[in-house]
């Protein structure tokens, strides 16, 4: 038998679509500092790219400033669109993109939610689900 | 290069798009009146805070 054969890396849904799990790390600069995950910096993640994108993560995690709660980031590094992917639950708690503020330089691509709820914890080792449908 | 920002005609629009000083392209949910309308100083200020923000993410 000759010919082509095509598949979609997972189930064939989108490719933004998929899970991963963040070990919590703490991290502090300056007036800020964060629970989660950031590359380099403060915990890790797995598997260390988004979905099925081939976007690696670059963070994922809360960050407070002055002392409070501020914003929950989430950044990739590349170019990715404000589509594909609707929800993003992290240990429960749902929050909707289209509440994110986005932006994209060509090298990295965030989503940030400000007023969202803490989700991981101030306990560093604690593991959270995240999954983006 | 400054800061330059196109608001939404009406909520189903939602997002208030531009660019940043640099040139990152941005979506930020806008902020809307009681009639509809953008509030453009108040989704200025969430242009703002995005600033803030990516300038404090690591």
């Amino acid at each position: 038998m000759t010919g082509i054969t095509c598949a979609l890396a997972g189930s064939g849904g989108s490719p933004y679509n998929g899970s991963a799990t963040v070990t919590v790390g703490y991290f502090a600069a300056g007036s800020f500092f964060s629970y989660g995950f950031e590359t380099s910096i403060q915990g890790s993640i797995l598997p260390t790219t988004w979905a099925n994108t081939g976007f690696p993560i670059f963070q994922l995690k809360d960050v407070y400033s002055s002392g409070s709660p501020a914003w929950l980031a989430f950044t990739v590094t590349g170019s990715a669109p404000n589509s594909g992917w609707s929800t993003l639950t992290i240990g429960g708690t749902t929050l909707n993109r289209v509440d994110a503020n986005y932006a994209t330089d060509g090298t990295s691509t965030s989503w940030i939610f400000f007023g969202a709820p803490t989700v991981f914890g101030t306990t560093v080792g604690d593991t959270r689900s995240a999954v983006w449908a | 290069m400054g800061i330059t920002i196109s608001y939404p005609a009406n909520e189903a629009e939602w997002y208030a798009k531009g660019t940043l000083e640099g040139g990152a392209y941005f979506e930020v949910p806008a902020v809307f009146n009681l009639d509809g309308a953008c509030d453009t100083a108040a989704t200025d200020d969430k242009v703002q805070q995005l600033i803030f923000a990516l300038s404090g993410k690591s």
